[in-house]
Order: structure tokens, then sequence, then C-alpha cells
């Protein structure tokens, strides 16, 4: 799933993925690149232990 | 962490080993030569241990004196003047004369100072505030030496022969002095200091006194042999104008001859006694609020300056033709970039005559107290920005921690500790670059425990991986992202500078994918992250009465992703995608190669 977001004011495409990089419904979400207007890229995941944290691993985000 | 340029206590000193004193004979007045004494270390020694520069007036004219003797200057005269704690420790004045500022140029603040400066500034050393003292003398003359060498505009109309010979030889100067301080910033230079990098004039003076003194602030010994070559080759480019007749302009006025306004040397740049803290000992510097990327600098400001406000926590918030200098209604004029702090302070920049000369207003809003400044030295009213302005306590900011981070980061300091943090990252990150062709120095490795590295987007918080910055071509990643993986995440992350590089540079890239729109967007990508982008272009593409920058934006973003993950899929697997795709893929890496050959 990709929306239209405003974080911290700035303007972003979101994309809501799982940790294999499939598209995800925002509340399964375990991944987010966000593609902010002004051209600057994000990779989050999702907050919680560190098995979370490396989930990225297997990410091409 | 104790200032950033020390190796065991000492700050390495490095004797120029090109320097042959027999190739600048002495008293050749006019020729601007070197070496009034046999070598550079006795002139040191003799400078250093013989004078009192800090107390006595007569010992800081001896040295300019020697100065004048030994580069064939004109006379430059050292002046003290109580300017209060607002203002300058030193200026340039013009071609004649160096300002001290007496409310600084004291034992005590000398003292300090030296412990501050210590491998930011040519010639300071913590242990030593007379080589302080005199590094700053140094760097004022270097300042009016330039001046000298630009010489005195003539007579006339701008037409006639002497102004336009002037405005050229003017001309060539500034710009010797912005490729040297570029040459500094790139990755094959080195700075003689940390404040060489704040702009092309005080590139120049800090070259000046590295020359003079045969030594740089900091760095690796083969590093800081180079610079210091560099540094000599630049004023040999200087002196090879020679310095025109001796002018006549003892009543030089600063504020007629704006190009000198970046010749300042501040300690505060703004009220108070000026004091400084030294930061505790082994400390890290704060993360916090300064790897928060910033987004893309507003129209007409350079970036550097943009990114340098983000690290210290600004915003920008807009622009105005005109700022508020006090409380009591009067205001300055012109083309202002305002910026604010989640604290409520705010400050406003413009620019000077030159690209690097700033003109800045901070509004401190808990003290209601307001100050101002010229040149480049706004990053140091900055970081002394925490000190109580006589008004008593006051919240503490990061920015004192965030400045050191900054000096870090020019020195080269703050990357090279980062490889030391992550020998493994760096392993893969320099084997990807190379594969990619894209520079390692652009990677940096960040330790979410120093904060910034959690977000809230849609009322749940994630941290961040990491971010690439496109206008800088900067790619952070998260310490502790796994690995495994890596070399995906690199590759996909890689090609998006890519593509923003060669983008910029050539006009075909965008053309094509101009011109081949529909089969982009037909072909897709092949898979379901790619498939998603382009899903999202349809969207905006079946609303009703759809915005055309709306589609533009979509299609741009969905080609990008499809871009990059073709990269990371390609990445240690021979994928062959459509042929659009591919010559899209080569066009950029083909375009983006140029960029760095040039």
């Amino acid at each position: 799933m990709i929306k239209r977001e405003t974080i911290d004011g700035r303007e972003a495409f979101v994309a809501y993925l799982t940790r294999d990089m499939e598209p995800a419904d925002e509340d399964d979400a375990e991944l987010i690149k966000v593609i902010f207007d002004d051209g600057q890229v994000m990779f989050l995941t999702a907050s919680g232990d560190d098995a979370e944290v490396s989930g990225i691993s297997s990410a091409t985000c | 962490m104790k200032l950033f340029f020390h190796i065991g206590g000492q700050t390495l000193r490095l004797r120029d080993a090109d320097w042959k004193e027999d190739e600048h004979k002495r008293d050749e007045g006019g020729k601007f030569t070197a070496g009034s004494s046999p070598n550079g270390s006795e002139r040191r020694s003799e400078e250093t241990s013989s004078r009192d520069y800090i107390g006595n007036h007569e010992h800081r004219q001896a040295l300019a004196d020697d100065i004048v003797k030994q580069y064939g200057l004109h006379p430059i005269r050292i002046e003290m003047n109580d300017l209060g704690g607002d203002y300058a420790l030193g200026t340039a004045g013009g071609r004649t004369h160096v300002n001290l500022n007496s409310a600084f140029f004291t034992p005590e603040k000398l003292a300090k100072y030296a412990k501050e400066w210590d491998g930011a500034l040519v010639g300071a050393h913590a242990d030593d505030p007379q080589a302080t003292a005199r590094a700053v003398i140094l760097h004022e003359i270097g300042h009016v030496a330039m001046r000298q060498i630009q010489g005195q505009s003539p007579e006339g109309t701008r037409r006639s022969k002497a102004v336009r010979e002037y405005d050229e030889r003017w001309r060539a100067i500034e710009d010797a002095a912005d490729r040297f301080h570029q040459w500094q910033d790139s990755a094959e230079g080195w700075p003689v200091s940390a404040y060489a990098q704040e702009a092309s004039n005080e590139a120049a003076a800090e070259a000046f006194a590295a020359q003079h003194l045969g030594e740089v602030a900091a760095g690796p010994p083969e590093k800081r042999e180079m610079a210091l070559k560099k540094a000599k080759e630049f004023w040999d480019e200087l002196r090879a104008f020679g310095v025109p007749g001796r002018t006549q302009d003892a009543e030089w006025k600063e504020d007629e001859h704006k190009r000198d306004e970046g010749g300042r040397f501040s300690t505060t740049g703004g009220g108070g006694e000026g004091k400084t803290t030294s930061p505790p000992a082994e400390t890290r510097p704060s993360e916090a609020a300064t790897t928060e990327p910033v987004g893309r600098p507003p129209p007409g400001l350079p970036p550097k300056i943009h990114r340098a406000l983000g690290d210290y926590g600004f915003r920008y918030v807009g622009k105005d033709d005109a700022v508020e200098t006090n409380y009591s209604g009067d205001y300055e004029e012109g083309d202002y970039y305002r910026y604010e702090h989640p604290s409520g302070d705010k400050i406003a920049v413009r620019l000077g005559p030159d690209e690097d000369a700033v003109r800045w207003h901070y509004e401190h809003v808990a003290d209601h107290t307001k100050q101002n400044g010229y040149g480049s030295n706004w990053e140091l009213a900055l970081k002394n920005a925490k000190i109580p302005f006589g008004k008593g306590e006051r919240e503490k900011r990061d920015y004192e921690k965030t400045w050191e981070r900054r000096q870090e980061e020019k020195s080269g300091q703050r990357k090279a500790k980062q490889r030391q943090d992550y020998p493994e990252q760096f392993h893969l990150i320099d084997q990807m670059a190379k594969k990619y062709n894209y520079p390692a120095d652009k990677f940096e490795v960040l330790d979410p425990a120093g904060g910034g590295f959690t977000g809230t987007v849609n009322g749940r918080t994630f941290n961040v991986a990491g971010w690439a910055e496109p206008d800088s071509g900067r790619i952070v990643m998260n310490s502790t992202v796994s690995l495994d993986g890596y070399n995906k995440y690199l590759a996909h992350e890689i090609f998006h500078q890519k593509q923003f590089a060669a983008e910029r540079n050539d006009p075909a890239i965008t053309r094509y994918i101009k011109e081949n729109g529909f089969r982009l967007e037909e072909d897709d990508g092949l898979t379901a992250y790619s498939r998603d982008w382009w899903g999202e272009f349809r969207t905006v593409q079946n609303r009703i009465n759809p915005e055309k920058a709306d589609m533009d934006r979509a299609r741009s973003v969905a080609v990008m992703e499809t871009l990059a993950e073709m990269a990371a899929k390609k990445e240690g697997a021979d994928i062959k995608f459509t042929s659009t795709y591919e010559t899209l893929y080569d066009m950029i890496n083909t375009a983006y190669a140029k960029t760095r050959e040039a």
C-alpha cells in the first residue's frame, strides 16, 4: 500500500511493506519507505525488538 | 570528547619537506619572499619563546613587521581596540592593519581559546596561549596580505583600462582562493584547519598561517603534508601576482569595502563574556537533533548553509525581505532566509557580497535578546549560544556538541571514527562503492543510541534504518541494520543517488523517461514492490481531473523505485529486465560515470 502522508510538515509518499518487500496494509507493515517531495529518501522498520530491526536484512528497500 | 585533533595529548606538527629556503631569499622587497630565518622551526621558536603576544603590543607589532619584511608586504599596523564582548576577536583592516579586540586579548581568554581552537585553527595549541595569540594575528595578517596583493581599486570609470585590469586581478585572486577552498573540501583534498573550510577567504588566511608556520592543524601525517604543500602552492600562486605599489589609505574604512566582510575572526559573535565550556572528556558528541535529514535547501541559499542549520536543529520557515534587529522596531532590509529551532530560537541569514560571507541575526527567545554578525563565523556564534547572555541560567542547547561534531565532520575525524567503530559495515560499503563507482566517503554509519532514529508515521513508531540525501549524495545507515542483505540495500540506495546526479547533468535521461513513459509503465519493473508504485501512479492518474504535477511526481517516483529495485535484484544475480528499463539503467550509469570523471 502506498499513501500520501504529511510527516513533520513535509509531504511524502509512504510505501507500507512486509519484510519481504511485498505491499502491506499500514497496520501490518514491518517496513516503510518514505519518499519526501523534496527528494529525501528514508526507510524505516517497525519499532520493537531487535528482531524487527534486523528484518531489514532481507529487504531491498 | 576532547577536541578532535589531539593525538595522545599532542597536536602533531609538520614540517614542509618541500619548502626550500634557498629558493626564497630574504629581503627581496616586493617579491613576497619567504624565510627571514634559516628555517621554519627557528622562526617559530623565536616568535614564541621571546615574545609576549598577549600582553605586549610592541611584540605583536614586531611579529607584523617581521612578516611584512619577510614577504615583501606593505606595512601592517596592529591596533588594539576595546570593541566589547559582542564583537570579533580580530578583524582584518583592509590592506593596512589588523584590529584586535582588547576585550578578548587577555591571558585568561587566550588560554581558554587555546584549548578550544587546538586543531581548529592553524597555529593554535592547547598548551600554548602565546602560540594561539600569534595564530590569530597571523590569520588576520593573512587576510591583509591577500588584500594587499589584490591591490587598491584605481580611480576611473568602470570601463577604464585600469579599473578593468584591477577587477580582473581581483577576481583571479578570489578564484584562486575559491579553488583552494574547494580542493580542501574535495575527496582528494585535506583542510589546513577546520576553520579554513568556512569560506574561501578563511581558507586563504589559514593557508597563510600554515605556510608561514610550516604546520597544519590536524590530520594523518600524509594528509597534513599534502595540505601544507597545497597551502604553499596556493600562496606561491598569489605572490606571483606581486604586491602593487604602496597604498595611501591609512584611513581605510571597512564599510566602504564590503568585500572585506569575511575577514573576521569571531569568538562569540554575541554579547556577554563569550565564555566557553570544554566538553567532558571521552564523551562522544551527541547525534541528537543532528541526524535527521533536513530536506532540500530553499532556492538561492547554498546547500551547505542549509545543511549546517539543519544539523543544529533549525528548520527553514520562509523567506523575508527584512529582519528586526532589536526589540525597538529597527530593521534591516535584505533577502533573509528564516529558520526556527524547536526551542523557539530563531536565526535569519542572508548572503553577503560573496557566497560565504553570511549576514546573520540570532534571537534568543527565552532571554529576549538578539545578536547579529557578519562573516562565516555564525557557527561559532551558534556554538556559544547556549551560554547565558547576562541574564542568568537558560536552557542548555545542544549547539556546542553539534559544533564539535561538525568540526569533526569537516576534519574527516568523524568518518575515520565511524570506520573504526563499524569495520564490517565499511568493508561492505567499500566493496559496493567500488563495484558501483560511487564515492565511499558519501556513506555514514551512525549509532542509533545517539538519538534521532525513530519516527512516527500514522501513529506507529518506526526505527529509522537509514536515509539518502539527493543534494549531497550522502547515504546514512543505522549501525544496527543487519549485514545480511546489506549489499542489496546499498545497491538500491546507490542507484537512487546515481539517478539524481545523472538527471542533474544529462537532460537525455529525463527526455528518455518522458518519451518512453508509456512503455515504462507497461513494463512496471516486474516485482510486487515496483508494481505497487505504478499502481499508485495509476491511482493518481485515474482521479477526476488529476493535477499534472501530481501525475508527474507519481510517475517520477515509480520510475525511480523501479530502477532502484532493478539495481538491488541485479546485485549478485544475473537478471535482465525489459529492454526499456535496461536501456535507461545503462544510460544512468554512463551519465553518472561522466559526472565523476568531470
